[in-house]
């Protein structure tokens, strides 16, 4: 036994993978409909080409040559004799066919035989079906082991296990094993290492630059890197190789790539998803996380958990709907609420023109020393903080709630989604700047503003985002998008819906944890 | 499948069932035989193909039944016993000799063979000349493949397309 422990250093056997089976299938798939369009176009000319009766028998005779070995030539005059009469094995019909191919040896056997020609290639392509019970007859055979090196500059090493089957031996030939073209790229330092490896995909973790890389060493498909450090995400987390592959039995150009990180204690999780094609939703990354990583704590999708709504909003009601732009920025980080930014705030929100509700909240004093703790709750100068004459300018459109808010951050998000509007984003810190990746990129229900990385948003930026939301054509999507959310959103936290039933779940299993088990809100 | 209905006679000797052939050819088989057809054994089961009436098979042409049926009578003891449990190591030996010999024939043959089994449903059968096929096809190219079977030679188009597959897939390829 070549790899038995599972150490580090002895990961990921190489197989040949049941996917493979349908690359062949996509592109006879492709073929199968420019056949079906040409069909329809040259009934006549098809039909004669399907049932080549006379061509069999004309080349036939034509490819019989002298050269060709005593056995062949009875074979092929046997066939055409058979063609001639109209009954041909090339004429049998898909049943039959496929009966025949679930017999073949081996996927490059079946392989060969689909491109024999088109009527085959489509019977294989065409049953979803056959192809399940293909595999389900042929496992897929053990093509080597891939060994990750300890050494650095570390690079995965591929021992094959020299197969003595001829089509196996030309598999290894074939395929990239020692992966050059990862090796080849500049861009990264050797610090490859195999964390996972599935339907002949393997995923690696460059220990060095946090990149992921899939790829499929046997088709020799080009890698595909991906950077689960979305700028600002992850900053603080230490990385570990926990990452999997979840490939589609029926796709194989489709896959999904989860990734965990977790921070120094282990108390926190931060799971990245790459999906190939539509784009993936938070819930599904936690569900993934529950279904396929059984060793992790449990983890149960409680949320959307939001207070009821409270009467801090009355100004808000008494203006025409989907009119106000509401601001806060937090509750407890001490540096919020500097007075430039609050400056830069007030000087966008005054020139677009649009109602708004601000929360704003005492600046820490700059005379004071650092040590000092912040107390948020203290009552803010407005008329230090804010621009001269800026109250009087907006009165009626504007009203600036001097109180400590306890919003921002998911909850922010949250309340959000289950009031149906749109957002748009300043990240400040901690997990908000995920949220904002969540909110902008993966849902579609928010902005970012420009100059957050900075520190610092202009008040041309205010003015111009929240016109955006406000105005635009874009606003009237991201509204529209976000309605679908804040349904399904209030699905979850009706009766029977997926808030309700986590809950109940997450207390019936209660009894039997004893540490561990996180609640996602 | 395994219930050839020997409570009908209960007198020692077998029963027998009339085929009829698409050439208008009668053969007389015993009943456990052609019970080995799926699409048969029901309507032995009702009592069908005894006596004069016998059962018409518009599919199948007299060369071809007279092949089907020898494989039927050869593979029906095997089969009342349920298969394999009772049967001996020399048993199975004989009728593997049996099966490969059987299917050493010609291709004409052996396609109104695999239309045959497909249409009686006699399951041994198409099995074992599927495989023969698959024997055939293994271990070939898909040109080797077309001029085993017959096929016309391929289009340039057909041909091209080959050849890129042959590039795609290099390792299913020697």
């Amino acid at each position: 036994m070549p790899v038995t422990t599972p150490s580090r250093t002895s990961k990921a056997a190489e197989e040949m993978p049941a996917s493979e089976l349908q690359g062949l299938v996509k592109t006879a798939e492709a073929e199968t409909k420019r056949t079906t369009a040409a069909e329809g176009l040259l009934p006549l000319k098809e039909k004669a080409a399907d049932a080549d009766d006379p061509e069999t028998a004309t080349d036939e005779r034509g490819s019989v040559t002298p050269a060709r070995p005593r056995k062949a030539r009875r074979d092929a005059s046997d066939a055409a004799a058979a063609a001639a009469a109209g009954r041909h094995i090339s004429s049998l019909g898909d049943d039959i066919l496929l009966e025949i191919f679930l017999r073949l040896p081996s996927l490059a056997t079946l392989v060969r035989a689909a491109y024999t020609c088109r009527l085959w290639r489509r019977a294989v392509a065409s049953s979803p079906a056959f192809r399940r019970r293909f595999r389900a007859l042929h496992p897929p055979p053990l093509l080597g082991f891939f060994v990750n090196s300890q050494n650095v500059p570390s690079f995965p090493v591929f021992v094959p296990t020299r197969p003595r089957d001829l089509d196996l031996a030309a598999a290894v030939r074939g395929g990239d094993f020692f992966l050059t073209s990862l090796q080849g790229r500049p861009e990264e330092p050797i610090c490859w290492e195999i964390i996972d490896c599935r339907g002949g995909n393997i995923l690696l973790l460059n220990s060095a630059d946090k990149m992921l890389a899939l790829l499929n060493p046997l088709t020799r498909q080009r890698e595909r890197i991906l950077n689960p450090v979305p700028q600002g995400v992850y900053h603080d987390f230490v990385y570990n190789d926990v990452g999997s592959i979840f490939c589609s039995d029926e796709d194989p150009m489709s896959f999904l790539v989860a990734f965990l990180a977790f921070d120094e204690s282990r108390s926190r999780i931060q799971a990245a998803v790459f999906a190939s094609g539509t784009r993936p939703l938070l819930r599904r990354t936690f569900k993934l996380y529950r279904l396929y990583l059984p060793g992790m704590p449990p983890v149960y999708c409680v949320g959307p958990l939001v207070a009821g709504s409270s009467g801090e909003a009355r100004e808000k009601h008494e203006q025409p709907d989907r009119s106000v732009v509401f601001l806060c920025l937090g509750s407890v980080g001490a540096d919020n609420h500097s007075r430039d930014r609050v400056k830069e705030i007030a000087a966008g929100l005054e020139k677009s023109g649009h109602r708004f509700l601000w929360v704003v909240r005492a600046s820490p004093p700059e005379d004071e020393p650092e040590n000092k703790p912040f107390d948020p709750r203290a009552d803010p100068d407005l008329d230090a903080l804010l621009p001269d004459g800026f109250l009087e300018r907006t009165t009626g459109r504007g009203f600036v709630v001097k109180m400590w808010a306890t919003h921002c951050g998911w909850n922010s998000v949250l309340e959000g989604i289950m009031a149906g509007v749109p957002m748009i984003c300043w990240p400040l810190y901690a997990e908000q700047k995920m949220n904002k990746v969540f909110v902008v990129e993966e849902f579609g229900i928010g902005v970012g503003v420009d100059g957050w990385q900075q520190g610092l948003v202009r008040a041309e930026e205010v003015e111009t985002k929240v016109r955006l939301v406000m105005e635009s054509e874009e606003g009237v999507r991201l509204r529209a998008r976000m309605m679908e959310h804040r349904e399904a959103a209030a699905m979850a936290t009706k009766d029977g819906g997926s808030s309700q039933v986590a809950f109940s779940r997450s207390l019936s299993d209660a009894g039997n944890l004893s540490v561990d088990a996180s609640l996602v809100t | 499948m395994a219930a050839p209905e020997s409570g009908d006679g209960n007198n020692g000797a077998a029963r027998m069932v009339t085929l009829i052939s698409s050439d208008n050819t009668r053969f007389e088989v015993e009943a456990a035989a052609a019970s080995l057809s799926q699409t048969l054994q029901l309507t032995i089961l009702d009592g069908g193909g005894g006596g004069g009436d016998g059962i018409p098979l518009p599919n199948v042409d007299s060369a071809t039944l007279s092949k089907v049926l020898e494989y039927c009578i050869k593979h029906a003891p095997a089969a009342a016993n349920g298969g394999a449990p009772n049967a001996t190591a020399v048993d199975r030996a004989e009728l593997e000799r049996f099966d490969n010999e059987f299917v050493n024939i010609d291709q004409s043959v052996l396609y109104s063979l695999i239309m045959a089994a497909h249409n009686l449903e006699i399951e041994g059968l198409q099995s074992l000349v599927a495989k023969k096929v698959a024997d055939m096809i293994k271990g070939k190219s898909p040109m080797e493949i077309r001029r085993t079977l017959g096929f016309p030679d391929p289009t340039p188009e057909e041909q091209a397309e080959m050849n890129a597959h042959m590039l795609e897939y290099g390792w299913a390829y020697e």
